[in-house]
């Protein structure tokens, strides 16, 4: 299902918080089942744009579709259940939104919501609570029993029991320790790998060039630039302009380049990085 | 040096809780000292710090701050000597303004409003906020709000600052601010600093990681002495430095283990790549 | 959400601003009182006079006045047909069953109408030109001979204001909850009474959940910060009465002096 903006304007109401113009004049494609990140500052009008693909915020002008489904700034809010259905979206801190008595009633929440029978709903949470990592015995537990980083598996895993075609992720691992940030990574790098388009918030940069086969640039609610991770890392403008940082591996090769080594681009992971020292080093 | 906070076989259970959440825990922190303290979600950090603090009482065991053993007399006065910067910014945030936030615990101590002033204004300067003195939370960023609650903090000259996973909540550029805030603050002045932390750029900047697990020390060195570990930091809540894993991945050309720092690894891969 | 005027501050700085808070929360207050003492045209054109006039001063645009009334709307248009319909008369220009339209029915509408706009346009101007947190204190000023009878005034305040200050982030919170639940398929607007009714659960017991977690964290913040019990507590925030203070009590005293002899004139 392929998610293509065209020129999208949203502007908030003067008397918001947040006031101002959320989006300007925003046009890009989104690939079928490709792992996209998007980065940019905070208030730059990410979380903005992504929550236009299913429609809980509409265009003031311009227009956005999803597969065959077309949001303009009519589209009225009846009968937006099956965009939804096909567009989970994972919230920063997820956990703050369970609130049934058990862990199983909380996975099959959004599927029934879907018009998913019963049974099948249950399946699904079965399903779900192992891929989340967490094993069945949780399912009859209160979510509220559970600690903060368990909560937040089973706030993932309510949204995938959907069985969503794109995966919208706001910053899902902000606040986790390393290994529970690189468990949900994997995760969601694994869902891709099952036929799944996943959409990518960050600040991490690794993880933009660990994960992300595309790399979008957001900065004042304008998109400044689409590319390939490796490409917009390397991409001096952006860089003089502060509106991207780079991964680490990047920063230090920029470091071994100001001594005798070269590199013709910056290697953004640490395989490449590591590959790129041993060609110099043995002299090819 | 002289110990700013000594704990002796400090043992806490939380009630109804099966294990203890700190088990017998013996721990001197000098004066001036930077302090990580890791572990896995629920090895014990927070419990340790709300015990520092007096905000729960140790079942067993004595705590000492600044040589003074604290109990439930004494503890609104040990209290001045520490302060805490938590982890959410929001919900610490108790003042209408930044002013009125910074100048909250002054108030609690009953400081006189002529001086309040001035250690207001003085505190917010510490911090690079004071053109902001006016404003309301809602309108800062999340670091932003982090050196407020700093300031809140400087305001009542403590001896410790705690940070309970302070910056975990914040974006790069808002982590990078308050910990080139801290490091700024230690140049100026005698502080100690005990930083609850899962990330490993953080620890780096500490003197001393103490690493605990299921309510025990297990580890307590210099950084080396944790980073030397490699792979099994993650055991403990922590990634392997970036350092070790490139020198990991290059094993085979720089032919040693353990952790090197960045310039020195960088001296080392450039002497590898003239000798070629 | 955003749409209600009427209990919002509108950064800025004029007269009306520089005030002290007491004097315009009591002020306020007593205008609205003196409000009822209109009885004819020409007092209610005074009041008129007055209140356009104290907005013009406070230098706030008249629009945010205009959108202060629009949740209003509804309840002014009703009381105002229900006088202009059912207020009886012998000598009805039309009517119907039990409507009549009628000459004294119209005029008092017609005052009605003028005193909704007085009213909401003192107190918006209070709420635009006044911080939350100027109110709360100001109530703990007005409430201090309380204290007598060991009313615990500071702490009531203090609660007050910690209220007022969380009031925009459980703002945020509920919006973020609501987004969180529409994405899993909730539609709030849908269903008859019974469903719609349920479909809050699902934000309502998030909402309380996140409330109680960030009082627990306060809590434990404010007890780190040295917050005992209220005792001994010193305030850096202090309400300064000034000659301008002054000025709006000698004002208010010559307002109500006009209106009592306009009250008389035919």
């Amino acid at each position: 299902m392929q998610i293509e903006f065209k020129n999208v304007t949203h502007s908030y109401e003067s008397n918001n918080p947040l006031s101002g113009l959320g989006l300007a004049d925003v046009s890009c494609k989104i690939e079928d089942k490709a792992f996209t990140a998007i980065v940019g500052k905070t208030g730059s009008g990410k979380s903005t744009l992504v929550r236009h693909i299913n429609a809980l915020l509409k265009p003031t002008s311009g227009e956005i579709k999803v597969g065959d489904r077309v949001i303009t700034p009519e589209t009225n809010n009846k009968n937006l259940k099956p965009l939804r259905k096909q567009v989970g979206m994972v919230f920063q801190f997820p956990e703050s939104q369970l609130f049934e008595d058990t862990v199983e009633k909380d996975i099959m929440f959004g599927p029934k919501n879907f018009g998913i029978p019963e049974e099948e709903a249950r399946e699904a949470a079965h399903k779900m609570i192992k891929v989340v990592g967490l094993s069945e015995d949780y399912l009859d537990r209160s979510p509220f029993d559970l600690s903060g980083g368990q909560m937040r598996r089973v706030a993932i895993a309510g949204v995938l029991a959907s069985d969503p075609e794109t995966i919208i992720l706001d910053e899902p691992t902000a606040g986790l320790d390393p290994v529970g940030r690189k468990e949900i990574m994997d995760l969601f790098k694994e869902q891709q790998q099952n036929g799944k388009t996943i959409i990518l918030i960050t600040h991490n940069m690794d993880d933009v060039a660990n994960y992300a086969e595309t790399m979008m640039v957001m900065h004042d609610s304008r998109l400044r630039a689409v590319g390939t991770p490796k490409d917009i890392f390397n991409d001096q403008d952006l860089l003089d302009k502060k509106l991207i940082s780079l991964p680490q591996s990047a920063v230090f090769a920029q470091k071994l380049a100001k001594k005798n080594f070269k590199f013709e681009s910056l290697p953004i992971t640490i395989n490449e990085l590591t590959a790129e020292i041993k060609q110099q080093i043995h002299g090819e | 040096m002289k110990n700013i906070i000594s704990m002796k076989n400090v043992t806490y259970t939380y009630p109804e809780a099966e294990t203890h959440a700190t088990d017998d825990i013996s721990l001197d922190i000098q004066e001036n000292e930077w302090v990580s303290i890791v572990g896995r979600n629920g090895s014990g950090k927070t419990t340790l710090t709300k015990l520092i603090d007096g905000l729960i009482d140790c079942d067993s065991g004595d705590i000492f701050i600044d040589g003074v053993k604290i109990d439930e007399d004494n503890i609104w006065d040990a209290r001045k000597n520490i302060g805490i910067v938590f982890q959410n910014p929001d919900h610490q945030f108790v003042g209408a303004t930044v002013e009125d936030d910074v100048a909250f615990g002054l108030e609690n101590q009953g400081v006189q409003r002529e001086d309040m002033i001035k250690r207001v204004d003085h505190a917010l300067q510490m911090v690079d906020m004071q053109d902001y003195k006016k404003r309301d939370p809602q309108s800062l960023s999340g670091g932003q709000k982090q050196r407020v609650a700093i300031a809140g903090v400087l305001a009542i000259e403590p001896k410790i600052i705690i940070m309970d996973e302070s910056t975990s909540m914040l974006d790069p550029d808002g982590r990078r601010t308050v910990l080139d805030l801290i490091q700024n603050l230690r140049k100026k002045q005698s502080l100690t600093v005990l930083s609850i932390t899962h990330d490993i750029e953080e620890t780096q900047l500490s003197d001393r990681i103490i690493v605990l697990k299921s309510g025990k020390i297990v580890k307590d060195s210099d950084p080396k002495g944790i980073y030397d570990l490699g792979p099994k930091l993650i055991d403990y809540g922590l990634e392997e430095p970036f350092t070790s894993l490139v020198a990991d991945g290059l094993r085979d050309e720089l032919g040693q283990e353990g952790y090197v720092n960045e310039e020195g690894l960088i001296d080392q891969l450039c002497k590898l790549n003239s000798k070629m | 959400m955003n749409k209600l005027i009427l209990g919002r501050y509108l950064p800025g700085d004029s007269l009306i601003y520089r005030l002290d808070p007491r004097g315009k929360f009591l002020i306020t207050f007593y205008f609205i009182g003196i409000v009822f003492l209109a009885n004819n045209l020409v007092s209610y054109a005074f009041l008129l006079l007055f209140v356009f006039f104290a907005v013009y001063i406070s230098k706030v645009s008249i629009s945010f006045f205009i959108k202060g009334l629009r949740p209003m709307l509804w309840l002014i248009l009703f009381t105002v047909m229900l006088q202009a319909f059912f207020t009886p008369s012998n000598h009805p220009i039309w009517h119907w069953a039990f409507l009549s339209l009628s000459k004294e029915g119209l005029v008092i509408a017609g005052y009605i109408f003028i005193r909704f706009i007085l009213i909401i346009f003192i107190s918006t101007l209070l709420t635009l030109t006044t911080t939350p947190i100027e109110i709360s204190d100001s109530i703990e000023s007005i409430l201090k001979p309380l204290r007598v009878i060991k009313f615990p005034v500071s702490q009531v305040a203090l609660m007050l204001s910690i209220a007022l200050r969380f009031v925009p982030l459980l703002i945020d919170e509920t919006i973020k909850i609501m987004d969180a639940q529409r994405a899993r398929g909730v539609d709030f607007g849908e269903g008859g009474l019974i469903k719609r009714i349920k479909s809050f659960v699902p934000i309502l017991i998030p909402l309380f959940v996140s409330s109680f977690s960030i009082a627990y964290d306060l809590a434990i913040a404010m007890e780190s910060r040295g917050y005992k019990d209220g005792e001994g507590r010193t305030k850096y925030r202090i309400l300064h009465w000034s000659k301008r203070d002054n000025i709006t009590v000698v004002v208010m005293i010559a307002i109500t002096v006009v209106l009592l002899f306009l009250r008389s004139y035919k």
